[in-house]
């Protein structure tokens, strides 16, 4: 993946840039927002107007730790596709990716799946906090499913499209 | 109006068990008849959820838990007090000991209801169709059932009434002879408001199923799609004029309508429309949807410049109802607690001169059953030995299919359901249950789990790999993960022609079918659990085959290919000959204290007063003798009116 340099002003960098501001090399956060990209087919403007980024990205990291999100991220950007494939380790993490962006959700991962494929140094942060459950990440989130764009509807209960439009043509 | 608990519980004109839409609907005809006639008047309106009135936060804190809630079931949004225990939503998650329902089969009773101020109306659809007059003449015309006490003509001024008081929006014209009214048996009558407009899914399968017909029994039923009157806000009709003969009125301009949006919101309480949130069940943001709630905003505006006394109690569980030597109805006793789920309450005692139970069927009837007092132990009101008995639902089934591939219909827009399929009558009602179809806006929601589902099984193909290889489905799973544009496109172009038919099924009174009690099932409070024992009998199974065929039919007219597999469906499984169907709850709790003619035959007369205690009225669902199709709430609300204008002549107020 190519990354267009960027300019960043010294006094507005966020707590975690794009960009490294010195040597201009990809932050986490852009290998996560390349990966959100290139998986669930929205632009990044798109990803960017949920206003669920930096959510999601954490999230992952509050699940499986940050060592796992790492080594994740830096496959995943290499090669997107490798890592849906049903023989990658990866897959489960990157369906839940998946989930987070399209119906803003969190499905527990397979049973044991840190300790088969992590060292002992690497998974022994994974789900410190009891998050790695079925549920929905938070009341935003489900608003903000992209399966709801994709379709082209309102999240139902929220975004109301009003009186009516339930009858004009798709 | 007092929504804290009163500590004096004096000596009420009326008292209501129950804050949901018959009880509140009674409330409000019986003072708006007292302010009008000059007369002074106190209610007390108890209720054994907790819940407050109105108010944004309370309403935006419901909605916040609904788009946090997993699993976004009819109850979800709202808050459940252990001290007044609902039917769970997904009992079998739980052990059996820890449910509400004690199920004795052989089938499980699906639908539940909502113990809170407002009742089930917070999570209701909001349609709200009136019975045909066939319906009430069930065993008459078609050898089966039982007759009503009156015929559809007795009630119609009732429904008229109901229909303004819950704010329908319907146009008559629309209303075909297919569903057994003509328009001109509407006469003069109009809807308060114009019909919600129809989705762009009715219009497809309008045009794809011209001319179309369906034969039962070698006879051709027209397959038409109608429009369903709804209690959902949508554009006033200026020429139409209120039939409400109890509201005081000083100029026929007050006849006009105006359509009440969100109890104690200035802004939008004038009365929003319904702005397509498609989230009818369980929750609707804008309000547009009728709830209790604006008729206790109503009575609360009523009683403040009537001068009527109105209290509603809630945290307020009866357990009982004490007699006085004549027979009558001396007293409600109830438990006031504190904490939703903190297992203390205090007994109290609310005394009055006429009392009324508007609690849900199977409330009701368990309030009965509970309380002591008759000599030999079979509860109260009771002599004709059918309190309980006759619990009915619409077991509902649903069947669903994909449009071809040029022809997208929608998916999650708008009302629920906008329009009907009805196969709501005809000779084929002696030997097989009747249907309405909901013509599903929501995709496969209901049916398949849509659009989650559909995302699992484009992301996820794996774990559908199990799937029986005869499943309709298994087209529709990819051989490796698809992901990126792929997805995107793939979701859109499925999701977007996905039809959904669920069917309405009539269900016959059957006194096997009944709510009972025992000392050993009690709730947090120590009251008695309701003990159900429901079956499904070939009447309605025979009607489901019949249901299917028809879905089927239709599917083939309009080019669609179906997917219904009974293996996947939501529900309980029920056979008929080599058939398998699966049914949940409709959430339409109906029978337990039938009304009817006679003593003997029946709970309560067609006022829905008690035969055995005079001063006490046992009202809702729970008095229709049979189902019919339609969803019951527009009938009990108009079975509400019709008691309380009863009521109101035997009450014998004073003048002020």
């Amino acid at each position: 993946m190519k990354h267009r340099p960027v300019q960043i002003h010294p006094y507005a960098v966020p707590a975690i840039a794009e960009y490294d501001k010195h040597s201009e090399k990809p932050s986490e956060l852009r290998l996560f927002l390349d990966v959100s990209i290139a998986l669930t087919g929205f632009t990044e403007a798109e990803l960017k107007s949920t206003g669920l980024v930096r959510a999601y990205f954490d999230e992952i990291a509050l699940v499986v730790g940050h060592a796992i999100r790492t080594h994740f991220l830096q496959q995943a950007a290499k090669d997107p596709g490798a890592v849906m494939r049903k023989d990658s380790m990866w897959q489960p993490l990157a369906q839940n990716l998946l989930r987070l962006w399209y119906l803003g959700q969190w499905k527990r991962m397979p049973k044991c799946w840190a300790r088969t494929h992590f060292d002992e140094k690497t998974q022994h942060s994974y789900d410190e906090f009891g998050r790695d459950i079925d549920r929905v990440v938070s009341p935003q989130s489900y608003q903000e499913g992209l399966v709801w764009r994709a379709i082209g509807v309102n999240p139902p209960g929220a975004k109301q499209p009003g009186f009516g439009s339930w009858g004009e043509k798709i | 109006m007092a929504e804290e608990r009163c500590s004096g519980i004096g000596a009420y004109d009326v008292v209501v068990v129950g804050g949901g839409v018959t009880g509140t609907v009674l409330a409000k005809v019986v003072a708006e008849l007292a302010w009008r006639d000059r007369k002074s008047l106190s209610i007390l309106i108890l209720e054994a959820g907790t819940g407050m009135v109105g108010g944004d936060a309370t309403h935006n804190a419901y909605l916040n838990t609904y788009y946090g809630a997993l699993a976004k079931t009819p109850n979800a949004p709202y808050p459940i007090a252990d001290n007044a225990p609902s039917p769970e939503d997904l009992a079998f998650l739980k052990p059996p000991q820890d449910r509400y329902f004690v199920q004795r089969g052989p089938l499980p009773f699906g639908s539940n209801n909502l113990r809170l101020l407002g009742g089930t109306t917070h999570h209701w659809m909001g349609i709200a169709l009136r019975m045909l007059p066939s319906d009430f003449e069930l065993s008459g015309r078609h050898g089966v059932g039982v007759d009503w006490p009156f015929t559809y003509d007795d009630l119609k001024p009732y429904y008229e009434k109901a229909e303004w008081e819950l704010g329908v929006s319907a146009d008559s014209l629309d209303q075909l002879e297919i569903n057994g009214v003509k328009p001109k048996d509407f006469g003069a009558y109009q809807f308060p408001m114009h019909g919600l407009p129809r989705s762009y899914l009715d219009k497809v399968l309008g045009k794809g199923l011209d001319k179309f017909t369906f034969k039962i029994d070698g006879q051709n039923y027209p397959a038409r799609l109608v429009p369903i009157p709804q209690a959902r806000n949508a554009m006033p009709n200026p020429s139409a004029k209120d039939p409400r003969d109890y509201i005081a009125r000083t100029s026929e301009n007050e006849r006009l309508y105006q359509p009440f949006g969100a109890p104690d919101d200035p802004f939008t309480g004038a009365g929003q429309r319904c702005e397509g949130n498609a989230s009818c069940i369980p929750i609707c943001p804008s309000r547009a949807k009728y709830s209790a709630l604006k008729t206790i905003e109503q009575l609360k505006m009523l009683s403040l410049r009537s001068g009527i006394r109105v209290d509603i109690v809630t945290k307020a569980v009866a357990s009982d109802l004490e007699l006085d030597d004549a027979g009558n109805i001396a007293a409600i006793n109830y438990l006031a607690y504190d904490e939703p789920d903190l297992a203390y309450a205090t007994p109290r005692r609310a005394t009055g001169r006429w009392f009324v139970l508007a609690s849900s069927a199977i409330e009701n009837a368990k309030l009965l059953l509970a309380s002591h007092g008759a000599p030999d132990g079979e509860g109260l009101a009771n002599s004709s030995g059918r309190v309980g008995k006759n619990l009915m639902d619409h077991p509902f089934v649903l069947s669903w299919a994909l449009m071809p591939e040029n022809q997208p219909v929608g998916g999650f827009r708008g009302p629920g359901v906008t329009c009907d399929l009805p196969m709501r009558h005809g000779a084929f009602r002696s030997n097989r249950a009747a249907f309405r179809t909901d013509v599903g806006n929501w995709g496969w929601g209901l049916a398949d789990g849509a659009p989650y589902q559909d995302v699992e099984r484009i992301i996820n193909p794996a774990a559908f790999a199990g799937m029986a290889l005869g499943s309709p489905a298994k087209d529709l799973v990819p051989a490796e993960p698809i992901f990126g544009a792929a997805l995107r496109q793939l979701i859109r172009s499925r999701v977007r022609r996905q039809i959904t038919l669920g069917f309405l099924m009539e269900q016959l009174p059957s006194s096997a079918n009944r709510v009972t009690i025992d000392d050993k099932h009690r709730d947090a409070l120590g009251l008695h659990k309701p003990i159900i024992h429901y079956d499904i009998d070939d009447y309605t199974r025979k009607g489901m085959e019949t249901a299917f065929d028809f879905a089927t039919a239709v599917y083939q007219k309009l080019g669609a290919k179906e997917y219904t597999d009974p293996a996947v469906a939501l529900g309980t499984e029920v056979k008929f000959g080599k058939r398998t169907f699966k049914y949940i709850g409709a959430g339409h709790i109906i029978g337990t204290h039938r009304m009817g003619t006679q003593k003997t035959n029946s709970v309560v007369d067609g006022d829905q007063r008690s035969w055995d205690h005079r001063n006490l009225y046992i009202i809702g669902c729970g008095s229709m003798p049979t189902t019919g199709t339609s969803n019951p709430t527009l009938t009990a609300t108009a079975l509400s009116i019709k008691s309380a204008e009863h009521l109101f002549r035997n009450l014998g107020l004073a003048g002020r």
